[in-house]
């Protein structure tokens, strides 16, 4: 038969259906078929992106892309299964399509039609900070008229549903998303015993042993699976990546823009559904409303930094290293200092919410989440290189100066007071050290003291070295005479006194009094801003019953 | 006599193919082929080469190949093709110069391989792809004499994964 080589490089001409029945011919095509770039390149172009990703041939892929592109094929036939009586199966399959396209090539907003873009530098913060304005009104009339069609036969389908609801708690928990498909599984008589397929197809097995099925559920969990599968595929992309930075910002950004038009795709289907319910249940539910945003987001967190986390925050604070390092050299890397913003910015907007958001550069914002794991490497990287320089104190303080002016153009305020204070620490140690160290050289006759020092931390500090008086007070007049030595002492006495940075608190004024105008009460206690950030799951309306409480 | 000066006359590569036929062609032609253009390079004044495995209708057929494209360079096909037709995947003149039986496309295939002619290679093996897009299992089987070399269990355990079964 044909050679190896050549039956890979044929086999590599074919797409996904062929790749499956290529693999079954024998074992030369089986094998063949087996490449994993190739499933690679068909799961990218499929559930991904159409182009734009490079998936060249590479073979250091992994075997899991073939997992996917079954996983893949697997959700696209559970929303083939979604109950016809609901929608037909063509209204189901231009549903799953307009997920698809929204997610592989989302429309990217426009950047000045965005407002308050100080504020709100990237899209999904604008998103968290302008709830109000999700539905968008530009939306072509088909799709509208479409929609009106699906929301009138839906809204028949899930009011006879819930008329029919023998377990309303067991409705009511999956309406709101509150138990996990498997405490659902558990609490269902165990008919799947048998069943040895992966937990998805268990799932909606179960379902068809359940008399009344729950659409939003089934509806949900379609969804669900579809963008964890996008997901699943995009943390693999990353971890294959080689340069994971700029991938992560580029697929980040199509992302944010997929969950905006996501959002606005079914929003008027979630809100039909979140209304029906409320409308039976409002009073009883003490539970978030349903929101694409909120779980497109949760499922990026868990399925995607996750995973690319580790690799992702080593290459972040590498490249501050090297921006540091240039620094040291006297020289900017502009270029490096822009992405490192975009970067930050990304790992924020998926660590804050709709009123975090609002405190973002904030000095006291309570961190949490992924930009919390990024804060503390940068922490910990920081305090390693700033312990490697070897300079004089002087220098060291100058170097500090010119080091922060540029983190301060990417890092939030949080993370820059945090280093701040580790410099000052540092700085502090210093100057001490060299006064100290001059302190002990210093062996002139003691003298009557010309001038009258009242510096109680420096005193005190020499007092601790040598309880000497008059050594101290000839020490300290023969400082003034020294050009060094004053600069020393001044920085020692100024630092000591005064260690927070004015225009940084001047900043923390201006967002309370911004905040104050947008109807958000300030009150900045860490206890507060930590509840604040327990917000993760609530909605708008409860947010600002709670803000109401704190107002009182 | 009359003579035209200004055309130099070209120099022809000896091609001898496995059943001892020579075929010629002009060297511009045959650098297409790295494998030649090694063998002319390595030795100078090298005018015939020897191509014991190749039979004189494949050499006759890549020549044609080489004539073609010896000023231009040959389209790309992109992977994976999109169509069973290879009008829709390559260009007309391509399309048309691989439509062969089967055991020609395999031994061109092979040729080129062995000659070092990616592109003609590539036409091959797309043309191969394209008759096996959309086949079944059982029809490829029937068609190119091919054994099931699975075992039972291994064969149900690849057929489990085959998606199409879910539906």
């Amino acid at each position: 038969m044909l050679p190896q080589p050549l039956i890979f490089e044929i086999v590599s001409y074919l797409s996904l259906p062929d790749l499956f029945t290529m693999a079954q011919v024998n074992k030369s095509f089986n094998k063949a078929a087996e490449t994993p770039s190739l499933w690679k390149r068909e799961f990218l172009k499929i559930w991904i992106q159409d182009d734009g990703l490079n998936s060249q041939l590479d073979y250091n892929t992994h075997r899991y892309w073939k997992q996917l592109c079954i996983k893949g094929l697997k959700s696209q036939n559970n929303w083939k299964k979604l109950p016809g009586r609901l929608f037909t199966h063509a209204e189901i399959s231009l549903l799953y399509n307009e997920l698809q396209g929204v997610l592989k090539s989302p429309a990217i907003p426009i950047i000045s039609f965005r407002r308050d873009i100080n504020t709100f530098p990237t899209l999904l913060q604008d998103i968290f900070g302008n709830p109000q304005d999700q539905h968008s009104e530009d939306m072509d009339i088909d799709t509208i008229q479409t929609f009106e069609d699906y929301l009138n036969s839906a809204g028949n389908c899930l009011c006879a549903e819930i008329r029919n609801a023998s377990d309303l708690t067991l409705l009511a928990a999956s309406r709101w998303n509150l138990i996990s498909t498997d405490a659902i599984c558990e609490e269902r008589p165990s008919d799947s015993s048998e069943s040895t397929c992966d937990t998805d197809e268990e799932v909606s097995c179960k379902f068809s042993y359940k008399s009344t099925k729950s659409f939003l559920l089934e509806f949900y969990i379609c969804l669900k699976k579809s963008i964890e599968l996008f997901c699943e595929g995009i943390s693999y992309f990353l971890l294959e990546s080689n340069d994971i930075l700029n991938d992560y910002l580029q697929v980040w950004n199509n992302f944010a823009a997929s969950a905006k038009n996501a959002n606005e795709l079914f929003y008027p289907l979630v809100e039909m559904i979140n209304e029906v319910y409320e409308a039976k249940f409002g009073e009883v539910l003490d539970a978030p409303r349903m929101s694409l945003i909120r779980m497109m987001i949760a499922g990026w967190r868990r399925i995607v930094f996750e995973r690319v986390q580790e690799k992702l925050i080593s290459q972040i604070v590498k490249m501050i290293e090297s921006v540091r390092k240039l620094i040291f050299e006297g020289k900017v890397d502009y270029l490096a200092v822009d992405s490192l913003k975009s970067i930050v910015d990304a790992i924020m907007d998926i660590s804050l919410n709709e009123l975090t958001v609002y405190f973002k550069s904030h000095s006291k914002l309570q961190l949490e989440g992924p930009y919390l794991a990024l804060h503390e490497e940068i922490l910990a990287a920081s305090f390693d290189s700033y312990s490697e320089l070897a300079l004089q104190p002087l220098d060291l303080a100058v170097f500090f100066e010119k080091e922060s002016n540029l983190l301060f153009s990417f890092l939030p305020n949080s993370t820059i007071c945090m280093l701040n204070e580790l410099k000052i620490k540092i700085l502090i140690n210093n100057l001490q050290k060299s006064l100290s160290k001059e302190f002990l050289l210093f062996n002139q006759a003691p003298f009557a003291a010309s001038q009258k020092y009242n510096s109680n931390e420096i005193t005190a500090f020499l007092y601790a070295i040598d309880p000497n008086p008059s050594k101290i007070s000839s020490f300290l007049d023969f400082c003034f005479g020294n050009e060094k030595l004053v600069k020393i002492t001044q920085m020692l006495e100024f630092l000591s006194k005064n260690p927070y940075d004015e225009t940084i608190i001047e900043e923390d004024l201006i967002i309370e009094r911004r905040a104050t105008l947008a109807g958000i009460p300030i009150n900045i206690q860490p206890e507060k801003l930590f509840l604040f950030s327990t917000c993760q799951d609530l909605t708008y309306p409860q947010l600002k019953n709670i803000l109401k409480a704190y107002a009182v | 006599m009359f003579y035209n000066f200004n055309k130099i006359e070209e120099v022809k590569i000896r091609l001898r193919s496995a059943e001892g036929h020579i075929c010629e062609v002009e060297e511009s032609a045959a650098l297409m082929s790295s494998f030649i253009r090694s063998m002319i390079e390595g030795f100078n004044e090298v005018t015939e080469v020897s191509l014991p495995n190749i039979n004189s209708v494949v050499i006759e057929k890549v020549i044609e190949y080489m004539r073609h494209y010896k000023d231009k360079d040959p389209p790309i096909i992109k992977k994976p093709i999109i169509s069973s037709k290879m009008e829709e995947n390559t260009s007309a003149w391509d399309a048309g110069f691989i439509d062969a039986d089967w055991n020609m496309v395999v031994d061109l295939m092979t040729a080129a391989d062995y000659l070092m002619m990616i592109p003609l290679r590539d036409l091959c093996c797309a043309k191969m792809a394209c008759k096996f897009k959309g086949r079944s299992i059982d029809e490829l089987r029937a068609e190119y004499h091919i054994e099931n070399e699975f075992p039972s269990e291994m064969e149900e355990n690849l057929e489990f994964q085959h998606p199409w079964r879910l539906e």
